[in-house]
C-alpha cells in the first residue's frame, strides 16, 4: 500500500506514519532522500551508455550507499516510494528545488515504466546489490520484475514493490467521517501550532489550515445544521481546550458568516481567523492559564498581551495580502472591547466583531479551571447583558438567531 | 486531421494565447480595464474547442501543462513559473467547461499569474486557496488530497486526532437521527445593503490597521525573536501600499513609525529607512504626491522624515528630476539636511540643474544651519546658466562675506547688466571684508568700458562702493569728487563723475564722507552748481537721523 493509498480524507488518520517530530531529523531525511534520488538518476542516465561495471557508476553508487546506510541507521529502513506525482523517502514526501525537479520527474517516469513502485531495504546492501540496481535501471531491464528484481540475478537485500502506481484517492469519503476528520484536524492544527509556538518549533504549513477551512466552509454549505452542531463538542482534557475552542469558533463563525450572506472568500477569512485567534496563548505561562483564583497584575499583563501575540504569530509570516491581514486583525481585534473602560472605542473590523461573539459564546459554554460551563441560554444571557460592552449589539442579536439550534 | 489532434491543436493555441495574455496582464497589472481585451482571442479559441467537446482537462506538471498526454504549454521549471507554482501548491488538473466566460477566465488568470521574479510570493495565497475562493463555475480543478499534517504533526498526530474523531462521531450520533437531517439553507439575516455597509474594508484600511498593530507589538516589546519578521511585514505593507496608491495607509504607517517608542524603536526605524531610501521606492513616493487622494500631499514629507543620513544621494537624484513645486520643496529640504552625503549632488544641481529645482534648493537653504556651507552652496548656483538662478544665489552668498568676495568677482563683469548690479549690491553688504570687496568693485569700475554703461549701473556701483565704508573706496570716491578725470567732453564728464561720487559718499554716511561733502559745498572749490547742490543734499541726508528722513532708503 503506498502512502497515497493511505491518505484519503477519511483514512488519513488511521495511518500511523513513522515520522519523527524532530525538525532536524526531517530535514536530514529530506537531504538523504534527495541524495538517493539524484544518485539513482545519475545511474539511470549513465546506464544508457555504459556497461554496469563501468567506473562511471562509482560515485553515484557511493552516494546512494551513503544515503541508504544513514537512513538505515536513523530509521532502520530505506524506502523510496513513487506516487503518481511525487517521490517519498521513508514515508516523507521529498521536496525538490526547481533545478532538481526535472531529474526527479525523470527518475519517477523511469521507475514507473519498469513497474517499480518502491525500493525497500531493512539491511545494509552489499555492493553487488547496488550494482544490480544499475542493471535494473539500464535499457536492457528484463520485462518482468519480481520483488527481488530480475529473477535470474535476484537482489539480496533490496525488495521492489511492483505494480501500477495508485491513483490519487477519491476525495469523497463517508460524510460523517469527513465532518469529524475536518473538525479534528482543525483542532489538532491549533493545539500543535500553540505547542510549536511555545518552543519555537516548526509549524504546520498555512496551506494545510487553509484546506481545512475550505472543507469547513464547503461542509457548512452542504449541511448547515449538522455542521453547526459540531460546536457542541467540548474538550475532555484541559490541555486540549484551545484546539477544540478554536475549531468551535471556526464552526460558529463560518455559520454566522453564511447566515449574514458573506461570500465564500469572506467565510474562509473568518474560519482562518478563528483558528488563529487564540494562538497568542502560547506566550502565556501554563501556570497562569491553569490558575483558579484571581490573577495578579503580572498575570493580567500576560493575558492582556495575548491578542497582540496572536497577531504577531500571523504577521510574522510576512504576508500582506488581504486575507492574511484580515486574519491577523480579526485575531487581535476580537479581544478588544467595543466600549472600553477608558479611551476611544477601538477600530474593529467585521471579522473581529463576529469572532468576539463566537469566541465568547464557546468560552462561556465550556468548563474552565476558574468556573463551570454555562448553558448556551445562560451564555447568551450574559453576552446580551453584563458583557454587552464587548460586542457589536446588532450582531449579538443576529447571533442569537444563528445559535438557536444550539440553545 | 483526426478530431483529437485537431482539438489538441486548438488547446495548444488557446494556451499559447493564454500565455500571451498573462504576459500582457502582468505588464499592465495596474490597468485592469484593459485586461478583458487581452483574453478575448483566448476565449474564442476555448469556446471553439468547447463546442466540440464538453470539457477540456489539462494536467499540471512542474514544467508543463498537458492535454491528453501532449504538452500544450511548457516553461522552464522556475520557482516563479506558472506550472511550477500551480504544481507546488498542489493543483494537478484543471478542467475548462462549456459556458466559460471572459470574467471567469480573467479570475483564473489572476490565480495563474506567475509570481514576480525574485521577490517572495507574499501578496497572495496559495493557488489552491485562490482557485477555491474564486469559485469559478466553468473552471474546475483537482488538487492533492488531504492536509498532510501528519508530516509535521509528529508521532502523537494519529492518536490525538483519531481519539477526537471518535468523540466527534459519538457526539453527532448521540444527537439523534433528526439532527442529521438538514432542511435547506436557513434564511439570510442581512440584505445586500447591510452587507455592504458592514463589510466594506479595503486593502488600504486593513493595511493601515495591520501596520499600527505591528507597531503596537514592537512598542510594547512583544516582538521577541519575530522582530525582524515584523519589520519585514511592516515594510511590505508600506511598499505594497505605495504600489497600490494607498496613500492614507502609508502615511498613517510612516507617521506611526516615526512616533514609535520603546527600546526597539530606533532599530525598527533604521531597518525601515534603509529600505525606504531605495531609488525606485523613493520615486514611487514622489509619484504619489501627484495623486488627488487625501493625504497625497503628506506622503512625501512622511517618507522623507524617516530616511537615514546616507539617503542624501538618492534624494538628490529624485530632486534632479522633480518638476512639481510641492515635490521640489520637501526633497530639497531633505537633501539639505543630509548635506554630509548629498553635498556634491546638490552642488551639481545648483550649478546646472533645472532652474526650478535650483531655485527650490536656494529657497530651502535655511535648512543648512552653518553659514559658510550655506553660502558655498549658494555660490555653486552662481555659475548656473539661468540668470534668475544666479541672481537669487547672489542675494544669499553675502551671508558669508569671505565666500562672496571669492565668488562674486566674475559676476561683476558678467554680460548681463542686471546681474552685474546685483553682484555689486551683494558685495556692498560684505562690511567685514570691506577692503577686498572695495578693491573688486574699483577694479570693475576701472574697466575702460565702465563709463559707457547705463547710468543706473554706474549709480549702483558707486553706491555699493560707498556702502562698504572702506578706506580704499572712500579715497576713490573722494578723489573722483575732487579731481574728476579729464576727457574729450571735459565739463560734462567731470560733472557726471562728481555726481556719482557724491552718491557713493552719501551711501557711505560716515563722518569723513560728511566732511568731504561739506567741503564740496564750499563755493571756492569751483564745482558746478549741480555738484554743490548734490553735496548739500547728501550732507543734509547724513546729518538727519535715519528715522526722521521719511520715505525709506533713498
Amino acid at each position: 500500500m503506498s502512502p497515497r493509498d493511505r491518505r484519503p480524507d477519511g483514512g488519513v488518520l488511521s495511518q500511523v506514519f513513522d515520522v519523527s517530530g524532530a525538525q532536524a531529523t526531517r530535514e536530514r531525511r529530506q537531504q538523504l532522500g534527495r541524495d538517493a534520488v539524484m544518485a539513482l538518476n545519475a545511474i539511470q542516465r549513465n546506464a544508457r551508455n555504459y556497461g554496469e561495471d563501468n567506473k562511471v557508476f562509482g560515485p553515484p553508487i557511493a552516494q546512494l550507499k551513503a544515503a541508504v546506510m544513514e537512513l538505515l541507521g536513523a530509521d532502520g529502513l530505506f524506502e523510496l516510494e513513487i506516487t503518481d506525482d511525487e517521490l517519498w523517502i521513508n514515508r516523507q514526501a521529498i521536496r525538490f528545488d526547481a533545478g532538481s525537479v526535472p531529474l526527479a520527474a525523470n527518475l519517477r517516469n523511469e521507475l514507473r515504466e519498469r513497474g517499480i513502485r518502491a525500493i525497500v531495504t531493512h539491511l545494509p546492501p552489499p555492493d553487488t546489490d547496488l550494482r544490480l540496481l544499475v542493471r535494473l535501471l539500464s535499457p536492457a531491464v528484463p520485462r518482468t520484475l519480481g520483488p527481488r528484481g530480475d529473477p535470474s540475478q535476484p537482489l539480496k537485500t533490496f525488495v521492489l514493490r511492483t505494480g501500477p502506481v495508485a491513483a490519487a484517492p477519491d476525495p469523497a469519503s463517508e460524510r460523517m467521517t469527513r465532518y469529524a476528520t475536518v473538525y479534528a484536524s482543525a483542532a489538532f492544527f491549533v493545539n500543535h501550532t500553540i505547542q510549536q509556538l511555545r518552543v519555537g518549533g516548526e509549524l504546520i504549513p498555512l496551506w494545510a489550515a487553509s484546506r481545512m477551512v475550505q472543507d469547513l466552509v464547503d461542509l457548512q454549505g452542504a449541511a448547515p445544521l449538522r455542521f453547526l452542531r459540531l460546536a457542541r463538542m467540548k474538550p475532555d482534557q484541559p490541555d486540549r481546550y484551545w484546539g477544540i475552542h478554536a475549531a468551535n469558533v471556526a464552526v460558529l463563525a463560518v455559520t454566522f458568516g453564511a447566515r449574514l450572506g458573506l461570500s465564500k472568500r469572506r467565510r474562509h477569512d473568518l474560519g482562518m481567523a478563528a483558528l488563529f485567534h487564540d494562538v497568542g496563548i502560547a506566550a502565556i505561562p501554563a501556570n497562569v492559564l491553569a490558575k483558579q483564583g484571581k490573577l495578579d497584575q503580572k498575570d493580567r499583563g500576560f493575558l492582556d498581551a495575548s491578542p497582540l501575540f496572536a497577531a504577531r504569530a500571523i504577521l510574522r509570516d510576512r504576508e500582506v495580502h488581504g486575507a492574511a491581514l484580515e486574519r491577523a486583525l480579526a485575531a487581535y481585534e476580537c479581544h478588544l472591547d467595543m466600549v472600553p473602560k477608558e479611551g476611544a472605542p477601538p477600530e474593529v473590523g467585521l471579522g473581529g466583531r463576529i469572532l468576539a461573539i463566537c469566541e465568547s459564546f464557546d468560552a462561556l459554554t465550556t468548563d474552565r479551571p476558574f468556573r463551570r460551563a454555562h448553558s448556551p441560554r445562560e451564555a447568551i444571557g450574559i453576552m446580551t447583558t453584563e458583557q454587552l460592552f464587548r460586542f457589536d449589539p446588532a450582531l449579538v442579536d443576529l447571533f442569537v438567531k444563528v445559535a438557536q439550534p444550539l440553545l | 486531421m483526426p478530431e483529437t489532434s485537431q482539438d489538441s491543436a486548438l488547446v495548444r493555441d488557446a494556451f499559447a494565447g493564454l500565455a500571451r495574455a498573462l504576459k500582457r496582464v502582468s505588464i499592465y497589472r495596474h490597468a485592469p480595464g484593459q485586461h478583458a481585451s487581452f483574453v478575448e482571442p483566448v476565449l474564442a479559441t476555448f469556446r471553439e474547442v468547447l463546442s466540440r467537446r464538453p470539457a477540456v482537462t489539462i494536467s499540471v506538471e512542474q514544467g508543463s501543462l498537458t492535454f491528453e498526454g501532449q504538452p500544450v504549454y511548457t516553461e522552464p521549471p522556475r520557482e516563479w513559473g506558472l506550472c511550477f507554482r500551480l504544481h507546488r501548491d498542489g493543483i494537478r488538473t484543471i478542467t475548462f467547461k462549456s459556458g466559460l466566460s471572459a470574467e471567469e477566465l480573467l479570475d483564473f488568470m489572476d490565480v495563474a499569474l506567475p509570481d514576480s521574479q525574485g521577490g517572495p510570493a507574499t501578496s497572495r495565497e496559495d493557488a489552491v486557496t485562490e482557485l477555491w475562493k474564486a469559485d469559478l463555475a466553468s473552471i474546475e480543478y483537482t488538487a492533492i488530497a488531504g492536509y498532510r499534517i501528519e508530516e509535521h504533526g509528529g508521532p502523537g498526530f494519529s492518536q490525538a486526532v483519531e481519539a477526537l474523531i471518535e468523540r466527534v462521531q459519538e457526539m453527532t450520533q448521540a444527537s439523534g437521527s433528526d439532527a442529521l437531517t438538514d432542511h435547506g439553507a436557513p434564511p439570510l439575516l442581512w440584505d445586500d445593503a447591510l452587507r455592504k455597509k458592514n463589510d466594506s474594508q479595503s486593502w488600504g484600511e486593513l493595511a493601515r490597521r495591520a501596520a499600527l498593530t505591528v507597531l503596537r507589538i514592537v512598542e510594547r516589546d512583544l516582538a521577541g525573536w519575530d522582530l525582524e519578521a515584523l519589520q519585514e511585514t511592516f515594510w511590505r505593507l508600506v511598499d505594497d501600499g505605495a504600489e497600490r496608491g494607498e496613500v492614507l495607509a502609508v502615511v498613517a504607517a510612516l507617521d506611526g513609525a516615526r512616533r514609535l517608542q520603546g527600546q526597539h524603536a530606533a532599530g525598527f526605524r533604521t531597518a525601515l529607512s534603509r529600505k525606504m531610501m531605495d531609488e525606485k521606492r523613493l520615486a514611487r513616493a514622489v509619484e504619489l504626491v501627484g495623486l488627488s487622494d487625501k493625504g497625497a500631499a503628506q506622503i512625501l514629507a512622511s517618507w522623507l522624515q524617516l530616511l537615514p543620513a546616507e539617503a542624501g544621494p538618492n534624494i538628490a537624484s529624485a530632486l534632479a528630476t522633480a518638476t512639481r513645486g510641492d515635490v521640489i520643496a520637501p526633497l530639497a529640504h531633505a537633501a539639505l539636511v543630509r548635506l554630509g552625503t548629498s553635498r556634491a549632488f546638490v552642488e551639481e544641481i545648483l550649478h546646472r540643474g533645472p532652474a526650478a529645482v535650483s531655485l527650490g534648493i536656494l529657497a530651502q537653504l535655511g535648512a543648512v544651519q552653518a553659514v559658510r556651507p550655506r553660502a558655498e552652496l549658494a555660490a555653486a548656483a552662481l555659475g548656473h546658466p539661468e540668470t534668475r538662478v544666479r541672481a537669487e544665489a547672489m542675494r544669499i552668498v553675502p551671508i558669508e562675506p569671505q565666500v562672496a568676495v571669492e565668488r562674486l568677482r566674475p559676476l561683476l563683469e558678467d554680460a548681463d547688466p542686471q546681474l552685474r548690479m546685483t553682484a555689486a549690491d551683494a558685495l556692498s553688504s560684505c562690511i567685514s571684508v570691506a577692503e577686498p570687496a572695495a578693491l573688486l568693485l574699483i577694479r570693475a569700475m576701472s574697466r575702460p568700458d565702465f563709463e559707457q554703461r547705463e547710468r543706473e549701473e554706474l549709480v549702483v556701483f558707486h553706491r555699493a562702493l560707498g556702502r562698504l565704508q572702506s578706506t580704499t573706496g572712500h579715497s576713490y570716491l573722494a578723489e573722483r569728487l575732487a579731481h574728476p578725470k579729464k576727457g574729450f567732453l571735459k565739463k560734462r564728464r567731470n560733472e557726471q563723475e562728481q555726481l556719482l561720487a557724491v552718491q557713493g559718499l552719501a551711501e557711505e554716511a560716515t563722518l569723513r564722507s560728511l566732511r568731504i561733502l561739506e567741503d564740496g559745498m564750499v563755493p571756492g572749490r569751483g564745482h558746478p552748481p549741480s555738484v554743490v547742490n548734490a553735496c548739500r543734499a547728501a550732507a543734509l541726508r547724513i546729518r538727519t537721523p535715519r528715522g526722521a528722513r521719511g520715505g525709506g532708503n533713498q
